[in-house]
This record gives structure tokens, sequence and C-alpha cells, in this order.
């Protein structure tokens, strides 16, 4: 995406979001189209802590985020800057949290979809035991 | 090895067995559950490593339904080989278009377990390898379980079960029982299959000695009329067999050796190891054509082979082993499989136990001395004794007769004539056992009617004695007797000259002839002890007749084991 500012009597364009020119007014914004249109936070809810989870673009497959959830119990995992390619951007979310190597409790593979806006998305974790 | 090493999973979703083979060292077998497990593990990894194509980005790979129910999802999916080093579960793929079931074996350990699967035996029996550093067959056992070995069984393929998903599980091995269990339609999950495999003490024979016994033969192959109880009334086998010279334990011992595993005999047009005797009796009507004695048949939803039908143009019943499906049912038609004839089932068939389901063999169970035979399994009645059993094809257990022997030993071959007859009670020949029913005068009589009821201890055949006009007996063959009509049929003689009055005197022969060997002697059926007179007599070599001899004579006893005398030689130079 690039910005174009009016800076005095000239219109400069950089690459960036319109925040990186903060205070000057933004008269354009260009994007490609395999930009995002924008990121967003997605919130995955009561997930296992030590769950690895991998977000994907339902329509593409092309993975958006993905890493393993701290913390113990369950927790919200909050996962900022997603970006979106649609509005509202539609994900698939894989959940996982087995390991044959140690003594604890093993979860069947968690899959769901989500809808994610600009105001963020979030989506409600059920791991059941294996 | 661990299964890490053992698998691999390639990008497309194929997971292989790469481990070492069946019996080498290194050889690797695991649970499904431990798949299950192991690839889920490697389904939360953060990126594939090595030949196992499995991380997070790939797809699920397995769903578990119980811990013995796997599901391979999408494209995963296993092949025979891999399916082979897997046990006690189910693996479903491509969508239940694929199912391996389990089979679990409950016997002894070391018992060689063959599958008999859509007719016939499934060749890679890869479950009987010994595993390396094991002395006794079978894979995965479990001997606190008293399993002997858990193996996978494909069942379905193709979106088809392999013939209903059914199967038999059977052991036949020389000198150990032979047992069968079928599995009408294996379920999800292990179907635990017992299987007696105990050493037979009657079937000790080495096996190389058993194949020599080739006297023992199958005289009719197919619906066979045996009176073997001797009442004169004749009862339905579905095949007469001859112990030709050997014991009835040593037919035994013959009979496992031809439906041993590795046989390659035929029964009934089936290899003996496929045997298993009469599955099913079927009511039949509309017959058209003319059936063989024994044959494959065929119906819809189903195939067997005919080892019996009553009558080959007009049945009403059959008797048949199921190979294939399920037995028929009413109105549907019958076809040979050979002959082309046809018939229609009516209404009522009748499923029969085989005996490998009670760890016997076809011909049935063995005491050792004696036999208790199967459903409709026959032996022709000569060679049945008082302590052997046999069921007809109406169920019924027939008990053959006591059939003695009388034994006379001591005698010269040549020189003595023996004859042992009725004794009369006194110590004496009985001469008026029976008394003629009629005069005998013509030339040519064969035929002879006494007025007492002929004992049911006659033998089949013999000699009769008759009282004629001049005094004397003569000796009479007779071929055969009807105790209804109280006839003897005798060879032809001629009593125009010297005839037999009405009412004289006639007796059994029980042994009247010169002796051709040192011993003589008669087998008849035994119903009661029967007092018997002995003489032998040699009256000498002419011109002289120094070497003549006393007449011995004594009395003697026809018992239920039969009986025996020595005769005495005393000269009477």
């Amino acid at each position: 995406m690039s910005v174009c500012i009016r800076y005095g009597t000239r219109v400069i364009c950089g690459i960036g979001t319109a925040r990186s020119f903060r205070g000057w007014p933004a008269v354009a914004l260009q994007r490609l189209p395999t930009d995002p249109l924008f990121y967003a936070t997605l919130t995955l809810r009561n997930i296992l802590a030590g769950s690895r989870y991998r977000v994907t673009r339902s329509d593409t497959g092309d993975e958006l985020a993905a890493g393993v959830t701290a913390g113990t119990g369950n927790v919200d995992e909050v996962i900022s800057g997603v970006a979106c390619f649609a509005n509202p951007q539609e994900v698939d979310i894989t959940v996982r949290l087995f390991d044959e190597g140690d003594a604890d409790p093993d979860y069947e593979s968690f899959e769901t979809r989500a809808f994610i806006a600009r105001a963020g998305g979030e989506a409600y974790i059920l791991q059941r035991e294996d | 090895m661990s299964i890490e090493t053992d698998f691999s999973v390639s990008a497309a979703g194929a997971i292989r067995y790469i481990g070492a083979a069946h019996g080498a060292s290194g050889a690797g077998y695991h649970t499904g559950l431990a798949l299950h497990r192991w690839l889920q593990t490697k389904a939360m990894g953060a990126s594939a490593a090595g030949d196992d194509y499995m991380a997070i980005n790939f797809p699920t790979p397995t769903k578990k339904k119980f811990d013995t129910i796997i599901e391979l999802l999408g494209a995963y999916n296993i092949d025979d080989t891999a399916a082979e080093h897997l046990y006690d579960c189910s693996i479903i793929q491509a969508g239940g278009d694929v199912i391996y079931d389990a089979v679990q074996v409950i016997a002894a350990p070391g018992c060689h377990v063959e599958v008999v699967q859509n007719g016939a035996l499934v060749a890679n029996d890869f479950w009987n390898t010994i595993p390396f550093g094991s002395s006794d067959k079978g894979l995965n056992p479990d001997a606190a379980r008293g399993v002997c070995t858990s193996f996978l069984l494909k069942v379905r393929t193709g979106g088809a079960d392999i013939d209903g998903r059914r199967f038999i599980a059977q052991t036949r091995e020389d000198g150990y029982s032979h047992s069968e269990f079928r599995v009408p339609g294996t379920s999800r999950g292990i179907n635990v299959v017992p299987l007696t495999y105990l050493p037979d003490l009657n079937n000790q024979t080495a096996l190389a000695t058993v194949a020599t016994w080739t006297d023992i033969t199958l005289l009719t192959e197919g619906y066979a009329l045996i009176d073997a109880n001797a009442d004169s009334t004749d009862e339905a086998y579905y095949g007469k067999w001859d112990r030709g010279s050997r014991s009835i334990g040593q037919f035994y011992e013959r009979i496992k050796y031809l439906t041993r595993r590795g046989s390659s005999s035929t029964l009934y047009g089936l290899n003996g190891e496929l045997f298993r005797g009469i599955t099913h009796e079927v009511n039949v009507d509309t017959p058209t054509g003319t059936f063989n004695a024994f044959e494959a048949i065929s119906w819809s939803g189903g195939t067997g082979q005919m080892l019996a039908i009553n009558s080959p143009t007009a049945a009403t019943k059959l008797w048949m082993q199921l190979l294939t499906g399920v037995a028929p049912t009413d109105n549907q038609t019958i076809t040979g499989g050979t002959s082309g004839a046809t018939c229609l089932v009516n209404v009522t068939v009748t499923q029969r136990d085989v005996p490998q389901k009670e760890a016997k063999p076809a011909c049935g169970q063995s005491t050792g001395s004696a036999l208790i035979g199967a459903y409709g399994f026959g032996i022709e009645a000569a060679d049945l004794g008082i302590n052997d059993r046999v069921r007809d094809l109406t169920d019924a257990v027939i008990t053959p007769p006591n059939i003695a022997t009388y034994t006379v030993s001591g005698l010269v071959s040549g020189d003595d004539y023996i004859m042992v007859g009725p004794e009369d009670g006194a110590g004496s020949l009985d001469e008026t056992q029976f008394t003629l029913n009629g005069a005998l005068s013509g030339a040519a009589v064969t035929s002879v009617v006494v007025n007492e009821a002929i004992p049911a201890d006659t033998p089949a055949t013999g000699v009769l004695r008759i009282l004629r006009a001049s005094g004397g007996t003569s000796r009479h063959p007779y071929s055969a007797y009807n105790a209804g009509t109280k006839t003897f049929t005798i060879t032809s003689a001629d009593f125009s000259s010297d005839g037999a009055a009405n009412g004289a005197g006639a007796y059994i022969g029980y042994i009247d002839k010169l002796a051709d060997a040192t011993t003589a002697s008669f087998q008849a059926q035994y119903s009661a002890d029967r007092s018997l007179f002995i003489r032998r007599r040699f009256a000498g070599t002419a011109p002289d007749y120094t070497d003549a001899t006393e007449t011995f004579e004594a009395v003697g006893t026809f018992g239920a084991s039969g009986g025996s005398i020595t005769v005495q030689r005393a000269s009477d130079a």
C-alpha cells in the first residue's frame, strides 16, 4: 500500500500506511491487489495453553498467522495484525494439542472458521480430549 | 523398532511401513492407537521433517472413534504391507471404501491360524511368522491374555465388503485338534476368535506313516444308504467310507491327514484343507435336469458345494457346505454348477454345525478305539463296532451291532475237519436247531424255509446242515437269509433222490469245513450268549492211518466279545 500526502504544494507518495505520515493529510491511498485491505485482531477464546494454532485464508489457504499459546489452562489468545484481504475476511483456524511423549492429556485436532472484520474477530475453541 | 522409524508419511498422504521384514530383527508392529498418536503428534509440529510430511500445515490425518477404531482422513492411507505391521484396531480409509478389521486369536501359543475368506484360503498368512527371537509362530501374541496372534484383515475394498466381511479362522495341524471359528461379519474394532489348539492324543502316528494308509477309501461320494445298525432298514449318509485293513483309530487319523493344512486331497470336489462337512440341509422341490452326486451349486447371494442329494432327478433334500455368501432362502433357485440342474428351496433350510466347531475333524471324535461320528458321516457297516456311533442325515444316532468273532485254534491245515454248531444243552450237537417247513424233493432246491425264527446272531453267510431221508445230514452253503420269511437261500442242491421230510431237522454250521489254516473263525452279531458244540476230527492218512487222532469235542460260548477255543490232538494210532 502506498500513501500520498500533500506536503505543501507537493504530493508525496510512499509505501506505508497513512499512520506513517501522521499530521499530514492523506490525499490518496494506493494498494496492490495483493495487499491486505486492513489488519485486524483475531481472538481465540478458551484455547488450551500449549496448543499450536494456524490461521489461513479460507479462499486460498495462505497462512495468516501461526503460533503456540502460552500460559496455563484455558486462555484467550489474542492475535494482532492479522492481514485481511476481504471485509470481512473468512479464515480457517486449526488448533492442535497432542504429544504422545508426555503424560498430559491429548486433544483432537480442532478446526473451525471465523470472520474477521476491521473491528476484529473471534473464535471459540472447544478442544475435546482424544 | 519405534513407530517413528518404522513408518513414513508422504506429502500425498501415503503412510507406509519402512521397517524390517517379518521375522527379521527389528521388525516393527504397532497398534492402531500408536499410529494415531504418532501421526497426531506429528500434526502438531511446526513443520515437516525427514520422511514424514506431517505438521500443523497438513490436514488432520486421523480420527479416533475408540482406541480400536482409527479413521484415516482425506487422502491419508495405508497399504496392505503397512497393515501387516498394525494390530488391535480397525483402519478405515477412503471414506469407508477400504476397511481393515482386527482379528485376535485366542489359542495356545504356536497355533497355526488359517483364514478362509470368500471361499478360499488367504494365501498371505503373514501372522503365522515366527517373530525374531521367539520360538512360537504368531505375531503380536499376548500370553497373559491367551492371545496367540493379533493382526489386521482387509474386509472391505473398493467400496464393497469382501464376502460380507465373513471369514473362517481354522487350525488343522498334524497331531493337534482341528478347530474353526466362523465370523459371520466383522465388527469395527477387535474381532476375537477362539480356537482349540491342543495335542490330539488319538493322532500321534507319524505323518509319513499315515500317508501310506491308502486302503482307506471313500467308496461313495454323495448320498449313500447304509444299514449301520443291522435292523434291515438303511439309513442315509453323505458318503460311505471303507477303512480297509486299518483300525477305526487309524481311520480317524487318515481323515485328519486328508483334511490337514497342506493337504492335496480332494473331497467332494473341494481341497481337503477347505472341506468342513455339511453346513446346511435344504428342503427342495421343482427339480429340473439331473444333478450330479456332488457338485458346486449357486443361488442368488451365495455359493456352496453340494455333498449329497436324495435324488438326482426328483430331489426333495440336498445337503451342502456353504462356501460364500449366505444360505439360500425359500423359493430361491439353486443351480448345479456342472450339471446345470435346478431346484427351488422349499421353505426349510436347516443349519448344521460342522464338527470343527467343536474341535473335531470332519469324521467326528475318536475315543482311541471307537469313532463318535459327525453328522451325516457314513462308514460301511462291516467297519463299525459296537462302541462306534454314527449320525445319519436325519441326525439320528445309530449304534452298530456287536459283531463278534469266535476262533478255533490248533488246527492242522488239510487234515482236521472242524464243526462248530449249536449245542443242545446236554453237551451235544443240536441237530434240530430248526425244523423244515415243507419237504425238500426237487432237483435244484435253492430255498429252505424253516419253522423257527432265525436268530439275530446267525452269520450273514455260512452253512446249513439238513437231515436227509437216508438219515445223514447234508452240507449246504447259504448266501443269505430272510429273517422275516425264515428262509435260507442255499446253493442249488438236488433233493430228488434223497429228500428231506417236512419237519426234518436242520442246524447252522457256524464253522463247517476242512481246515485250510491253523485257525478257523466265524463272525456274527452278538445278541445273547450262545452255547456252541465244537468237534474236530482227523481219521488219518491212507493206507495205514497211523496218524489218526482221537475226535476232539467240547462246548464253548459265543459271547459279547466272541470267544475262542484251542482244539486238542491226541493220537489214535
